[in-house]
């Protein structure tokens, strides 16, 4: 083959651009630490990382979720603790107050009553980053307040409301006890009664502080473009014992309640003492939206709160505690450990997943490190091997290319 | 017959100096590109018979020849079109592949997860403004790498064009200067004159057309060179075309003839089909996906906003319609190439409706749209992986083409080192040639002095 000066020339720098592209290349993967830079570096291989770096994010996200659901959760249980205590402390008072030898100190039992009152509202409304604890899904509205009328009412207008978190792909996992699995005893309406219902009827059930049970029917009937009456009925068996009715009228816009018969809405004590009926009747929180109707109206019966003013108003009187306030509290500890229990199966699975989610984190850090981080040694010794090619080729052409005939002529 | 030797002397004199200044020339242009080292063909001069004996006259030079291989030159100029063809998509294909930005933390995907990631965190904590704000950047940063790959891509075709037209005037010039090389090499040729220079200089340009456009070249019984682009007539003898660029109705480029819209060169290869199958096929597909995809998030995220509830007290919201006018949604649209974050969210995000029971804490719409992230709303497929799908392709589309550049690109430097080991000036066989003239020019004027000397003889004798 003739090899002219060109030939000679273009062909040495051929080879070198080869040379050097693969130092470049090695180069470059050292320097940034990753194989792969752009698609065209591994197409699959840039494909994959984009899912495993979209499986990390998602796995960061669920164990910020988990670790923020973990405080909140354990917030909970220390304050589902303290109302246990003292649910027990209450019960052991009215079994005090039942012995003759402190029939002298009765009236010094009021004011632990009354601390036991303040504790148990402050616990109901007690916060975590700005949400209530038992406030349901109403971070606005404290749960339980005093009303005008002097008796403690459900404020929350989504006592029932689920607190959702997600914790892993197809786990999404309720992180709060809602209002209403500790505040029982408030016939409480939550939810939306749809503008395009003419009538609709939900039942309840009424305990009386006997133990004994009554159905409870609630009646809503259209009468106007804003506006349903309601009939509350309880019932003995067949025969009605006490009657509510009420006119609603609602913003059409806001769907909220603007009045009931015509002033501000309030919640209603029903006391019926010849069947020693007293409970919270509540009719405040229903949203009246297009969307389909979820109303559901929660049992009435005794619940701790006005029992314990009712036990003050007693001790005022310097009247037995009748027993069945016993059952009452009695009750409420077991539901209270009952949720403790609950909150507490919560916080474990919580910290189950995050041990399931650190372990996956290491596991996708891993593959995508394997994936795309260059494997630092390896480019070392090959660009060590590529130099030295490199400077091999430099050194020959510094020999070839200068030399002709015309060095010896 | 002593004046004989004197005359072939003097030939011989004149054939080596012409060599040497052909040899001097070819060493002058070792560094030429696209010289052709020529050589200078001797021959005997026509002998004089006397009776029964042949009188040699000496030496002439029959022709200076340029020494090349026409079938490497073809092959090149075939080559020079794939290569440059598969080189300028590269080039093109790579900047596509840095307005993608994958992977990285400033591609679509990662801010994709961040914002449905947003979705989530917000459904964990529905009531509180850090949280949404935190979105409202997320979707923000998404809106940005949209608006920016939009417009890089619109940039891109912007160049293109600009490239193109400019390539378009170049090839034009080509075109004419090949016509006028044509002319003159013509003109020389009818005064005998073998024009070597010139038609290295209309070799040397035939083949940068043929980096321009697919090209097919021919030489008549003339000496002309006819150039056939594409199918489209770019030179004839003493005549060449000028060509433009059309752009069509629907966005798609075209090289036609000044004078006529529907003589277009069918482009297969070289940078100008490079240039427009970018421009009308590559880009508008891949922008094609990134709209579908964009589309089918303002779609579905409005979808399920406009049900969910604000934070506002009383709370607004609880549509079932992105219709409805009352409907607030998130985004605006995907207008323009940007996804438009709804302006009353910007200025109070409690209009992000979070909830989807208006209870200020709970989250259940936020999470519903998080979710949109796990579903398959794209073509059977989630988002992500409708995404990966695409960069796995257009990945695939510049390796493939690397690949094509590396395989054009091998068989050209094989050809172009032919063609280098043809035709190109060796220094060392140029030099020896040189020894050689002046080898036998020292010879002939020896020859002319041992004639001189004979006749000085002669004369001496007298």
């Amino acid at each position: 083959m003739r090899i002219s000066d060109r030939y000679l020339k273009n062909s040495f720098l051929n080879q070198l651009t080869t040379n050097k592209d693969q130092v470049a290349k090695l180069q470059r993967q050292i320097s940034t630490n990753t194989t792969i830079e752009k698609p065209s570096d591994s197409p699959t291989g840039a494909a994959r990382v984009v899912r495993l770096v979209k499986q990390l994010d998602q796995n960061e996200q669920y164990r910020t979720a988990i670790n923020s659901a973990l405080e909140f959760t354990n917030e909970s249980a220390t304050t589902l603790d303290l109302m246990k205590e003292n649910g027990v402390k209450i019960s052991t008072l009215l079994v005090e107050m039942k012995n003759p030898v402190n029939r002298f100190v009765y009236g010094n039992y009021k004011e632990q009553v009354r601390n036991v009152l303040d504790i148990f509202v402050e616990l109901s409304n007690l916060k975590h980053e700005g949400r209530y604890l038992f406030g349901g899904t109403d971070s606005l509205k404290q749960p339980i307040t005093k009303n005008s009328d002097g008796f403690i009412e459900i404020n929350s207008d989504f006592l029932d409301g689920r607190q959702m978190v997600k914790i892993a792909d197809n786990i999404d996992q309720q992180i709060n006890i809602s209002g209403d699995e500790i505040f029982k005893g408030f016939a409480n309406f939550t939810g939306n009664l749809s503008t395009s219902e003419t009538s609709i009827t939900l039942n309840n059930k009424v305990e009386a502080l006997d133990g004994k049970i009554y159905d409870g029917v609630a009646t809503f009937t259209k009468t106007g473009p804003n506006s349903y009456s309601m009939t509350y009925t309880i019932k003995d068996g067949s025969t009605d014992i006490y009657t509510l009715n009420q006119n609603i009228q609602y913003d059409e816009t806001t769907g909220k309640i603007t009045n009931i018969d015509g002033t501000t809405p309030k919640s209603v004590m029903i006391d019926i003492p010849a069947n020693n009926i007293s409970f919270v009747f509540d009719t405040r929180h229903i949203t009246f939206y297009e969307r389909p109707t979820t109303l559901k109206l929660t049992d009435g019966g005794p619940d701790v709160f006005n029992s314990l003013l009712k036990i003050e108003k007693l001790i005022d009187n310097k009247e037995d505690i009748p027993s069945e306030y016993n059952k009452i509290f009695d009750k409420f500890t077991a539901n209270i450990v009952d949720k403790t229990t609950k909150i507490g199966n919560i916080y474990n699975k919580l910290k189950d997943t995050l041990v399931v989610q650190d372990t996956m984190n290491v596991e996708i850090t891993d593959l995508l490190s394997k994936t795309k981080d260059t494997d630092v040694a390896k480019a070392v010794v090959d660009l060590q091997y590529f130099d030295y090619i490199l400077n091999l080729a430099y050194k020959s052409g510094s020999m070839l290319l200068p030399k002709s005939l015309m060095d010896f002529i | 017959m002593l004046s004989k030797v004197f005359d072939i002397g003097r030939r011989s004199l004149l054939a080596n100096q012409y060599a040497m200044n052909v040899t001097s020339h070819n060493l002058a242009n070792v560094n030429t590109e696209g010289y052709t080292r020529q050589r200078v063909v001797f021959t005997a001069e026509n002998p004089e018979y006397k009776g029964f004996l042949e009188w040699g006259s000496g030496v002439k030079i029959q022709e200076v020849t340029r020494i090349k291989n026409d079938l490497v030159n073809s092959q090149l100029l075939i080559y020079n079109g794939t290569y440059t063809d598969a080189n300028k998509k590269s080039e093109l294909l790579s900047q596509m592949e840095s307005l993608l930005s994958e992977p990285s933390e400033v591609g679509i995907s990662k801010l994709m997860n961040t914002f449905f990631n947003a979705w989530a965190d917000l459904a964990a904590n529905p009531s509180l403004s850090a949280y949404r704000q935190n979105l409202i950047q997320a979707a923000d940063k998404l809106s940005n790498k949209f608006k920016l790959l939009n417009s890089g891509y619109e940039q891109l075709k912007v160049d293109i064009k600009y490239e193109l037209e400019e390539k378009v005037k170049d090839l034009n010039a080509k075109l004419g200067q090949v016509k006028i090389l044509n002319q003159k090499i013509f003109e020389a040729r009818l005064q005998g004159v073998v024009a070597n220079d010139m038609q290295d200089q209309r070799d040397k340009l035939v083949q940068e057309v043929a980096k321009y456009v697919n090209t097919k070249a021919s030489i008549n019984d003339k000496g002309h060179v006819s150039l056939s682009l594409g199918g489209a007539f770019g030179v004839d003898e003493g005549s060449s075309s000028e060509f433009k660029v059309v752009e069509s109705t629907d966005g798609k480029l075209s090289i036609a003839l000044v004078d006529d819209d529907n003589a277009k060169i069918t482009l297969k290869s070289g940078e100008l089909a490079a240039l427009v199958d970018v421009y009308s096929n590559i880009i508008p597909k891949y922008k094609q996906t990134i709209d579908q995809m964009a589309n089918i998030i303002v779609n579905k995220v409005n979808e399920l906003h406009v049900q969910g509830f604000t934070l506002h007290q009383p709370p607004l919201g609880g549509k079932n319609s992105v219709n409805d006018p009352n409907a607030i949604k998130f985004f605006e649209g995907y207008i323009n190439g940007e996804l438009k974050i709804n302006e009353l969210i910007l200025q109070d995000d409690r209009y992000i409706t979070a909830s989807l029971t208006s209870a200020p804490d709970n989250g259940e719409n936020a999470l519903r749209i998080a979710n949109i992230a796990q579903s398959n709303v794209i073509s059977g497929t989630t988002l992500n992986d409708f995404y990966s799908k695409f960069i796995v392709e257009s990945g695939n589309d510049a390796t493939t083409n690397l690949q094509k550049v590396e395989a054009n690109k091998a068989i050209l430097q094989q050809l172009q080192l032919q063609r280098d080991s043809y035709a190109g000036v060796s220094i060392d066989e140029e030099m020896t040639n040189m020894i050689t003239y002046q080898r036998s020019y020292q010879a002939s004027a020896r020859v002319i002095k041992a004639a001189d000397e004979l006749l000085q003889s002669l004369l001496s004798m007298v």
